[in-house]
């Protein structure tokens, strides 16, 4: 009688209660872009993107304008990381953004790397762990001044010490338009990423060339795909890398594939382009 | 209205006389055999003191007439009814002749109350004439027309071969309009002493106006003396943070947090500390000790002018003394769960006024589950002196706490088995959280009783208080404002507050005024005024690291000043209609020294200014109090009442020069209260209470934060029963509504706060219920010379689940304490249990986001559900004995 009457009281109580806020959770879905064309790049050159794995997460929406430091309490997070093959537009889902409803102005995300305030070093998540502690692990071919380069890049994209701690490293600006009021009926989140705008940003020119032995000039140089390995003026030998099925990197010689090193330019190109260029656009009417 | 009649030290009804025969054994006073009514009924509802300070005693006993001296007439009790004792058999052989003279208590409806043994004529004349006065019946004593309780002396004259009783006043068992002359020519005048109501101040403001007497206190077992509160309707008390930190408050539909809604006095001095860093209003009842707990006065609502500052739920005031069973020298032993040891000494003269006692007690305590051991020791000591109609007391309260703090853990992972529900998370920063309190309270206080009815009472005290307490809510999230590139060292938030306070208090109600013969009434003027001085701090600190500061947050010095004034009028239109009107007003000042005002983001030079910001703010707060009472009938009353008060800001958060500083509370009632006497008396009633600006918790800075506009609407019934002699009932219940009329303020983090119209405010409990139940009786009168008895009581509270923020909803808590003890002569055997059924429920909840797991590369930033876990079933066995 007592256990009845306490239920009793119970479902009145609670059927009395109204809040202004519910916790709710939104299907998150993630895809890429199918490029089916070469991308221009830098300078007219085409590139055709063959690989562009990208580690995604975790994921926040913000109430304020402005996510990072203002951003200590999300509207909606995400908290696992995902490897995203960002050449298939299928979508493919994710998990689940859990929150609270209200309107949302802002997000902020990882790329699989974290920061912590607990510790100087990043944390390497599970999906940057499957591409090697990297970001984005991009492929492809480039064709510059007629030669094809076949390349790679891996890209981890972190804070660092110049930088800041305890914060996720890519952030809508103040110039982008970002609201959605989240309610508890949301169908689902969609980003699409396009790999596109990442390379587009990059200046191949650098990785081909077509030079002689010359005096004062580098030791192996490339004319076009053939590998001459110089004594100043002297050619000491060559090589024909096309014939090998390589492609002859300026200063390097015949390799299967240019690594994009993390000293160059292209590579501070493509970093730039994940935290600041190459957003995801979110669509909150795809229904799965 | 009341007035507390005194023990007169040459008619202590407890000292110890000789009485006539003097071969007869001479036993100790001793109270009456037979059935005890648990509770002292007579004073329940007609006797309550002063809300504000203790009541000055009445006129001395031993005048044959009531002390109040004013136009309206007191007549003593007549006996209609009467019962000649019987010579004890057993006695005729020692040819005893003895006199023994009882102390009677008439109680309003004529019959007899509780008895006491002045003068001792032997065992078992004494019996014998306790077991005659008992089946007496009176004319009670009345004042006007009002029936009142009052106490009489009565003597019996034993003689051989038959005894004689003498009746106080003369018995007639047919004709209640006669009187008999029957008095021996020899006896002694008549000793009458009336207890009874004083025309110079009601109590009852308002339907939610309730008065707890001991016998209901005592009824159901308390683990702490604090308990004591969970008697009153609407009222819940939680502990979720030790011994050492005060408890969490809900009352009528506020989240009072520590104290900010409720304004607490205990023996008349404030309790509540403002702008204290743990929690605006801060009241830490620690200190309290159960034993000398008279009565217990709830005032819900703000209706009286005397009501200050924090009485925005209302006001509690505890009155502190000790009643005639329970004093002499007291020692008390306990031993229960989780090896917890309590002593606790007492000492309360037999022949001292009620008010005079000195208490102490100590506790120890390894709590209920991972760092929560403690200790704590608390004296009071309170002393009433003088004689006639200036009389004084002092008071003084002494308090020391200090215990380890368990924190909060997150509900998810509870669910997911990361952590126990009594646990503590597995870092240093968590382990580290501990709690110290000490504080000094003293008082000064004298009361005036003129015998034209007007009185008086005007106060000194001064307090001093010194807390801190390291806790952690949020787990890693924090960066160092003040050392660059600094953060994850733990949030354990470092709290000082230390204050010292003074203050007076005065007030004057002047005797009746009667301008016509149908009206009559009175006029108070009054004043608080108090100074506190008050050093805070809140730092973060590295427990790993030898608790090394690693960010300042606060550091602050506040010097207030509260002066509060206020009349009232108080009118009688004939004996059907009461009306109450006052007006009080508030000036409030301070000066804050913020020596870390004006902190500059670490980007900023640090050189182009000096950190540190003083401001300074005045500001008034005014407000009516008034009331209104309709009697129609003898046991029915209507009242309505409308009030508005305030509530004192948490001055560090002012702006210089702000001068409205306050939250304004407008609070209504209104109710019906019957009164059938102790088989029933139950009040019944609405109210609604609007605020202008309320407060939350804010985890992530460990105090309170500003929100909107807020109102409550609610009802309330209350009922107290004394079927019996030896039985005492009471039940509450009450519903509200508690809703949130504005959306928060924005900020950059939240320009738009989410706000829906009708939104239940967070963590308020829409219905609470509470019944005690409580049961004392004397199951052999004499074994081995002394009664053999036993007590035992129920206590039960429930709290429907509370709306949570974020839609969730916390579970019910439902708590059964129960108790028995048995006693034998002074010494009394008692086990206890509390949370009986076991119930595994929050002493209280949040929702904030924390990150608990520092080596797992994620934090965790939408709001999460923490709790702090309730305490368990246990069990407590006490030993006491009173010489």
């Amino acid at each position: 009688m007592r256990r009845h009457a306490l239920a009793l009281i119970t479902v009145v109580a609670a059927g009395c209660a109204k809040t202004g806020q519910t916790r709710t959770s939104v299907p998150l879905f993630v895809a890429g872009t199918n490029v089916t064309e070469p991308v221009v790049a830098a300078f007219g050159v085409p590139v055709t993107i063959e690989r562009a794995d990208l580690a995604f997460g975790p994921l926040y929406l913000c109430a304020g304008a402005t996510a990072g430091d203002l951003c200590d309490t999300a509207r909606l997070e995400w908290l696992e990381t995902v490897v995203v093959d960002t050449t298939l537009d299928e979508p493919a889902r994710a998990g689940e953004l859990l929150g609270v409803t209200g309107t949302v102005r802002s997000w902020m995300y990882d790329l699989g790397i974290s920061s912590q305030l607990t510790r100087t070093q990043p944390f390497i998540l599970g999906a940057a762990s499957q591409l090697g502690a990297a970001s984005l692990v991009l492929e492809g071919r480039a064709v510059a001044d007629g030669i094809e380069v076949p390349f790679t890049a891996s890209v981890p994209i972190q804070q660092t010490d110049d930088t800041e701690l305890g914060v996720p490293v890519v952030r809508k600006s103040t110039s982008e338009s970002f609201f959605r009021d989240v309610d508890s009926d949301e169908s689902a989140l969609l980003l699409r990423f396009d790999p596109s705008a990442w390379v587009r940003g990059i200046d191949f020119r650098p990785y081909v060339s077509r030079e002689t032995c010359t005096s004062g000039g580098p030791t192996i140089a490339c004319d076009g795909g053939l590998e001459r390995t110089c004594d100043g003026e002297t050619e000491l030998s060559t090589r024909d890398c096309t014939a090998m099925g390589y492609v002859c990197i300026p200063g390097a010689g015949c390799r299967e594939r240019l690594t994009i090193d993390q000293q160059s330019e292209a590579y501070r190109s493509l970093r730039n382009a994940l935290v600041s260029g190459g957003r995801p656009s979110f669509n909150w009417d795809y229904v799965p | 209205m009341d007035e507390k009649t005194t023990h007169q030290r040459e008619h202590s009804p407890l000292s110890r006389q000789r009485g006539d025969g003097a071969c007869c054994r001479r036993q100790p006073p001793k109270r009456a055999a037979g059935f005890e009514l648990c509770a002292a009924v007579c004073v329940c509802m007609l006797c309550a003191p002063s809300a504000w300070a203790q009541e000055p005693p009445a006129s001395a006993a031993g005048e044959s007439s009531a002390p109040v001296a004013e136009p309206v007439a007191v007549s003593p009790p007549r006996a209609v009814l009467s019962t000649e004792a019987a010579y004890p058999p057993e006695a005729l052989t020692a040819r005893c002749e003895t006199r023994v003279e009882l102390l009677v208590t008439v109680l309003a409806n004529g019959s007899v109350g509780e008895v006491s043994v002045a003068i001792s004529g032997g065992q078992e004349f004494d019996d014998a004439a306790v077991a005659a006065v008992r089946q007496w019946r009176f004319e009670p004593a009345q004042r006007g027309e009002r029936a009142i309780d009052s106490r009489i002396r009565v003597p019996f004259q034993f003689t051989l071969p038959r005894a004689e009783s003498v009746p106080a006043l003369a018995p007639s068992t047919e004709d209640a309009g006669s009187r008999a002359d029957q008095a021996p020519a020899d006896e002694a005048p008549l000793d009458v002493t009336v207890r009874g109501e004083r025309q110079s101040r009601t109590e009852d403001r308002s339907v939610s106006d309730f008065r707890i007497e001991r016998d209901v206190i005592v009824a159901a077992p308390r683990q702490e003396g604090a308990d004591v509160l969970r008697a009153a309707p609407g009222l819940y008390i939680g502990r979720a943070e030790g011994p050492a930190v005060a408890h969490n408050y809900m009352l009528r539909g506020f989240d009072a947090d520590h104290g900010q809604d409720i304004e607490f006095r205990v023996g008349g001095l404030p309790i509540n500390m403002p702008s204290h860093i743990h929690g605006q209003g801060y009241s830490d009842l620690g200190f309290l000790i159960g034993d000398t707990i008279r009565e217990l006065r709830v005032t819900e609502g703000v209706y009286d002018p005397r009501q200050g500052d924090f009485a925005v739920a209302g006001s509690i005031d505890l009155r502190l003394g000790v009643e005639d069973r329970d004093r002499g020298v007291r020692l008390r032993s306990g031993y229960g769960s989780w090896n917890t040891f309590r002593q606790f000494v007492m000492w309360a003269p037999r022949e001292a006024p009620e008010e005079t006692f000195g208490a102490v007690q100590y506790m120890r305590t390894d709590g209920f589950g991972e760092n929560r051991a403690g200790q704590s020791g608390s004296g009071i000591f309170q002393h009433r002196f003088g004689d006639g109609a200036l009389t004084f007391r002092a008071i003084g309260i002494l308090h020391v706490a200090r215990s380890d703090l368990a924190g909060v853990v997150r509900q998810d992972d509870v669910d997911s088995g990361r952590a126990c529900f009594t646990c503590v998370y597995p870092y240093p920063t968590a382990q580290a959280q501990n709690a110290l309190a000490n504080r000094f309270l003293a008082g000064l206080f004298a009361d005036y009783a003129g015998s034209d009815g007007a009185n008086g009472q005007a106060g000194l005290w001064l307090g001093y208080d010194n807390f801190r307490i390291q806790e952690n809510f949020t787990g890693f999230l924090q960066q160092s404002r003040v050392l660059e590139r600094v953060g994850g060292r733990g949030d354990l938030i470092e709290q000082q507050n230390r204050t010292f306070s003074l203050g007076l208090t005065g007030r004057y109600r002047t005797s009746p005024f009667r301008p016509a013969s149908w009206v009559h009434g009175t006029v108070e003027v009054g004043a608080d005024g108090r100074l506190d001085v008050i050093h805070q701090a809140q730092n973060l600190l590295d427990a790993s690291v030898r608790h090394q500061t690693w960010d300042r947050r606060v550091d602050a010095s506040i010097r207030g000043v509260d002066l509060g004034v206020w009349g009232d009028l108080d009118w009688i239109f004939t004996q059907y209609l009461r009306l109450r009107a006052g007006l009080r007003a508030d000036v409030l000042s301070y000066d804050v020294e913020d020596r870390l005002g004006n902190f500059a983001p670490l980007t900023r030079p640090q050189d182009s200014f000096i950190r540190g910001f003083r401001r300074s703010a005045l500001g008034l707060a005014w407000g009516p109090r008034t009331s209104a009472e309709a009697k129609p009938l003898e046991w029915l009353s209507i009242l309505a009442a409308y009030g508005e008060g305030y509530r004192s800001p948490q001055a560090r958060l002012l702006e210089d020069g702000e001068k409205a500083p306050f939250s304004k509370v407008r609070s209504a009632d209104f109710g019906l209260r019957f009164d059938w006497g102790d088989p029933l008396r139950l009040a019944v009633g609405g109210f609604y209470t609007h605020l202008s600006d309320d407060v939350a918790f804010d985890a992530a800075e460990g105090r309170l934060e500003r929100i909107g506009a807020t109102q409550r609407l609610g009802a309330v019934a209350h009922a107290i029963t004394r079927p019996l002699r030896w039985l005492v009932g009471s039940l509450s219940f009450t519903f509200v509504d508690a809703t949130l009329l504005e959306p928060p303020p924005p900020s950059a983090e939240e320009p738009q706060p989410p706000f829906a119209e009708g939104q239940n405010l967070p963590f308020v409990p829409p219905i609470v219920i509470r019944a005690d139940l409580g049961a004392r009786h004397t199951f052999i009168e004499r074994l081995g010379r002394q009664p053999f008895g036993g007590r035992a009581g129920l206590g039960f509270s429930f709290l429907s689940p509370r709306p949570l923020p974020y839609g969730d909803l916390a579970n019910p808590v439902a708590l059964l304490d129960a108790s028995a003890a048995l006693s034998w002569g002074p010494v009394e055997l008692a086990f206890e249990l509390f949370n009986a059924l076991n119930s595994r429920y929050a002493a209280i909840e949040y929702a904030f986001p924390s990150d608990w797991d520092p080596n797992d590369g994620i934090r965790p930033r939408t709001p999460a559900r923490h709790a702090a876990a309730g305490a368990p079933l246990s069990w407590m066995l006490s030993l006491a004995v009173t010489l």
